[in-house]
């Protein structure tokens, strides 16, 4: 699929300011994404994320976890430069992809999103079609491939194509809850993105349809590095390779989910995931 | 039906480090009864070094279970598994420190003619070699039928070491003065009837489980 | 009960109930109001007329058969008896007698040779009630006269134009002006509106001047309408003058060459609408739920397309019924388009958007205003013409939206 996808999407508009190949070939960064010094503050002053520093390893699942309002997503949005939708919103820092920070002047970010897709809390299908759903976006980006096929082979690597290939043209709405999230994931991957951002993709989805997504992960880190806010702490154990832990805009602990889950380096840390917290 | 890969794939690994402690742990049985047998020190020596790796592969069935508990929140059966491996690993530790026993006893008897008593030393070895390769494929294949069968051998183990104390008595009271080597008889026969006994408690657990009752074995 | 239960439920419910008698009782009045404001315009668009000659009918009986009875060939050889030369020569000129209708070669008769009037109108609850009392004041008063049941609502007050009889007067200008005025004043009303809506609401930043335009929008929607109007007759009708009379466009009305047309008052009326349209858009707009704006973005979309994607068709159902209020709004208004110079009398129908203009309301308000009775009936009539103009076009956007929203439930 790859070098398929690779063929159909038009390299000279979206990827070059990410692809620097001195070498000729894609040289993979030792991080998927390296965070440095990233501080967010709102316009009322309030700092969301404190001198931040992370390296997130490519192809894994990295958990960030944290009470309400340590500025767990608003970590996630600074990733694809989703947090600029928020009047007054400052960022100061960098966040290095491909060695190209996302906040330079000459970088764009739709082109950023691009690369690195965004799954949401609640899921927001278009309401449109299921099909036209993951077209649109796809079709936006330059795809001059078979869109059929891209349809497909989205929506089975969101483990929903067996569900839905008999009613592509129904209403995405017409799903439940868990479907239209795989659905936002499959629209998702249908861009190919090196990154999956995905903030709290379970927290309005039933206990079934949440495992559904979670078994979904450890397929999909194959092909992505996948970056997830979650407030349920058991999910972030459930799920993800590294963890980070959060509070009140300042990391804690950044270490391999086996080793923060059983012993902890920091006391707080210790407290907040043996539900001690306060 | 929802897979839980990152569950399923602790449990096959822990299935396999605790097939390969319970081989480790058979092998220095069998070695230290052939040691014992030939009179091979070299043999007893080897015994000893498996059994750091044994302690070892404990720990990191250990771990493993630990962090299986610790993230991935196992309950029903998920989770008297991941307490099995615990206390099943225990006992393959105890049982392999039981084998270190058995090739120690190999330097007291150099040099002796054979003795009976030896010879029951050498079944109750055997038997409880066959004991852990059965617990072992008893909790692999998650199976209590196999469970109960492994823990059935423990009888002939009991009997061996009844008659061999028998026998040791026997002796002691027309020799006195190998009351040394007797005494170390029956402790080594000792190490060995608690080496059935650890392989029926860890049976036991394999029984709770498979079917999560408690049940006695060979009560 | 034992103090287990609260013990002031009956003064809770009987509280509960005084409420609810008034709430009943306000539904029940605006009904009412609502009620007598249909009949006191149905009664008045039925009902007896008495009519009276010149001429005795009875007079140009032929061969002892009356008007009401001839075939075409008779009545034409009674007009060509009954009017001079001339006259019936300009009307077989205008349109072959011989081709028209009897019914319509009746209505010349009646109006030219018999010189048909009406003496006096009754409504039609007096009609049904007072049947013997109107035809005792006939036999009184005109005992020459004829007494028939009218129905002022026919399809002669919408084919015919405009004239100095009440029998003949029709509103066909009037409708043509009113449904031409609307359709223009949508098409300039809605894209400035609805793209000022989208600004405002997705583009501009939230500091002190947008928030001075907003208010200032809000308090432009409440302006009395005839301030409006004395704005598009400064603006349009005088100093745009050339653009509203169509002169640049050398497609000026003849003597009506002033800016006194069909695009000024679309213009006032757009001007007046505007707000209305921008206040309804930009609370659409709002209703958009934000995580399909972040769905689109998230996806590598500019918010250009992610606008003109989700965003406008996510609110284009809200969007189209402020719209059509907005618009039946702009159909009833008459202040403004008074002070525009709508025309009172027009015979002729508007062509272009550069003819001379009158609307419905305008038609009606000069109806009303006539000192002869009958023209009142006739006012009700259009009133009643009116009403369903309004409900048709609000039938067609609740029909247009409804499609809208199925399709977007139903995908595509």
């Amino acid at each position: 699929m790859s070098k398929d996808s690779a063929a159909a999407w038009p390299h000279d508009r979206n990827r070059p300011t990410f692809t620097p190949a001195p070498g000729g070939g894609l040289e993979l960064a030792p991080s998927a994404l390296d965070v440095r010094n990233l501080t967010i503050a709102y316009a009322d002053g309030h700092v969301g994320v404190r001198d931040l520093s992370l390296e997130l390893r490519r192809n894994s699942v990295t958990a960030i976890i944290g009470p309400s309002g340590c500025g767990k997503s608003t970590a996630l949005r600074a990733f694809n430069r989703m947090n600029e939708l928020i009047p007054g919103t400052t960022t100061s820092g960098k966040v290095l992809f491909h060695g190209i920070d996302i906040y330079d002047p000459a970088v764009d970010a739709v082109q950023v999103r691009k690369r690195i897709g965004m799954v949401f809390q609640k899921p927001n299908p278009f309401p449109k079609s299921i099909y036209e759903n993951i077209a649109w976006g796809a079709r936006l980006n330059g795809w001059t491939g078979d869109m059929d096929e891209l349809v497909e082979s989205s929506l089975k690597q969101a483990a929903l194509w067996d569900e839905v290939k008999d009613k592509l043209k129904r209403s995405a709405y017409a799903l439940s809850g868990g479907q239209q999230q795989r659905l936002c994931i499959a629209r998702a991957l249908a861009l190919t993105p090196e990154i999956l951002l995905m903030d709290e993709p379970t927290s309005a989805l039933d206990p079934l349809s949440t495992a559904k997504i979670e078994a979904l992960l450890d397929g999909l880190k194959a092909k992505y590095t996948i970056i997830i806010v979650t407030h349920n702490m058991q999910q972030a154990g459930r799920v993800s390779d590294m963890t980070a832990f959060l509070l009140t805009g300042d990391l804690v602990e950044y270490a391999p989910t086996r080793q923060l889950f059983v012993t902890p380096r920091d006391e707080r840390t210790e407290r907040y995931i043996s539900g001690r917290f306060g | 039906m929802t897979e839980r890969t990152r569950l399923s794939e602790a449990f096959a690994d822990l299935d396999g480090k605790l097939a390969l402690m319970a081989a480790k742990a058979e092998e220095s049985l069998l070695k230290a009864q052939h040691a014992l047998a030939t009179q091979d020190a070299g043999l007893a020596k080897e015994v000893k070094r498996a059994d750091a790796e044994i302690d070892a592969l404990q720990l990191e069935i250990e771990d493993l279970a630990a962090v299986a508990i610790a993230t991935q929140q196992p309950v029903a059966r998920d989770l008297r598994m991941l307490v099995a491996a615990f206390k099943v690993a225990a006992d393959f530790e105890r049982a392999a420190d039981h084998a270190v026993h058995l090739a120690k006893a190999t330097a007291t008897f150099a040099g002796q003619p054979r003795m009976r008593s030896l010879d029951r030393l050498s079944a109750m070895a055997e038997t409880g070699a066959k004991m852990i390769r059965g617990t072992a494929e008893a909790f692999t294949r998650r199976s209590a039928e196999l469970a109960r069968q492994a823990a059935a051998m423990d009888d002939f183990i009991d009997g061996e070491h009844k008659a061999l104390t028998a026998e040791v008595l026997a002796m002691m009271r027309e020799r006195p003065e190998e009351a040394e080597k007797a005494a170390k008889l029956l402790r080594t026969s000792g190490y060995l009837e608690r080496l059935g006994d650890h392989m029926t408690n860890a049976c036991e657990d394999i029984v709770f489980m498979v079917e999560g009752v408690h049940v006695e074995l060979n009560a | 009960m034992n103090g287990v239960y609260d013990d002031r439920l009956a003064g809770r419910k009987a509280k509960a109930s005084r409420y609810g008698v008034a709430f009943l009782c306000a539904t029940l009045l605006s009904v009412l109001f609502l009620a007598m404001l249909v009949f006191s315009i149905v009664d008045q668009s039925f009902g007896y007329v008495l009519l009276t000659y010149e001429v005795p009918p009875a007079s140009i009986a032929r061969d002892g058969v009356g008007v009401d009875a001839m075939d075409a060939p008779a009545l034409v050889a009674t007009l060509r008896e009954g009017l001079t030369r001339r006259r019936f020569a300009a009307l077989d000129e205008a349109e072959p007698l011989a081709s028209r209708k009897p019914e319509a070669l009746r209505a010349i008769i009646a109006s030219e040779i018999l010189k048909e009037e009406p003496a006096k109108t009754w409504t039609l609850s007096q009609s049904v009630f007072a049947r013997s009392d109107i035809f005792a004041f006939r036999d009184r008063e005109f005992p020459e006269g004829v007494l028939r049941f009218r129905a002022w609502l026919n399809p002669k007050l919408l084919s015919n134009p405009q004239s100095a009889s009440a029998l003949d007067s029709g509103l066909r200008g009037a409708a043509i002006g009113s449904l031409a005025t609307i359709l223009l004043t949508l098409l300039i009303a809605f894209p400035i509106g609805v793209a000022a809506a989208v600004w405002l609401e997705e583009y501009a930043a939230d500091n002190a001047l947008n928030r001075f335009i907003r208010l200032n929008i809000y308090n432009l929607a409440g302006v009395p309408s005839i301030i409006y109007g004395m704005l598009g007759l400064a603006v349009f009708v005088r100093a745009l003058e050339p653009l509203t009379s169509g002169a640049i466009f050398r497609a000026a009305q003849g003597e009506a060459a002033s800016g006194r047309t069909i695009l000024s008052a679309s213009l006032t009326l757009a001007l007046l609408v505007l707000p209305v349209i921008i206040i309804n858009a930009q609370e659409a707009l709002r209703a958009v739920p934000g995580t399909l704006r972040q769905a689109g973005l998230a996806l590598g979309a500019t918010k250009w397309q992610t606008i003109w994607a989700h965003v406008l068709p996510a609110s284009a159902d809200r969007i189209l019924t402020g719209t059509v209020l907005a618009i039946s709004r702009a159909l009833g208004e008459t202040a403004p388009l008074v002070v525009v110079g709508a025309s009172t009398f027009l015979t002729l129908d508007p062509v272009s958007p550069f003819s001379r203009f009158t609307t419905l309301p305008i038609q009606i308000y000069q109806w009303t205003s006539r000192p002869q009775g009958e023209f009142k009936n006739l006012a009700a009539a259009a009133i009643l013409a009116l009403l369903a103009l309004l409900m048709t076009l609000n039938a067609t956007a609740i029909i247009l939206r409804n499609r809208f929203s199925a399709r977007r439930r139903a995908g595509t």
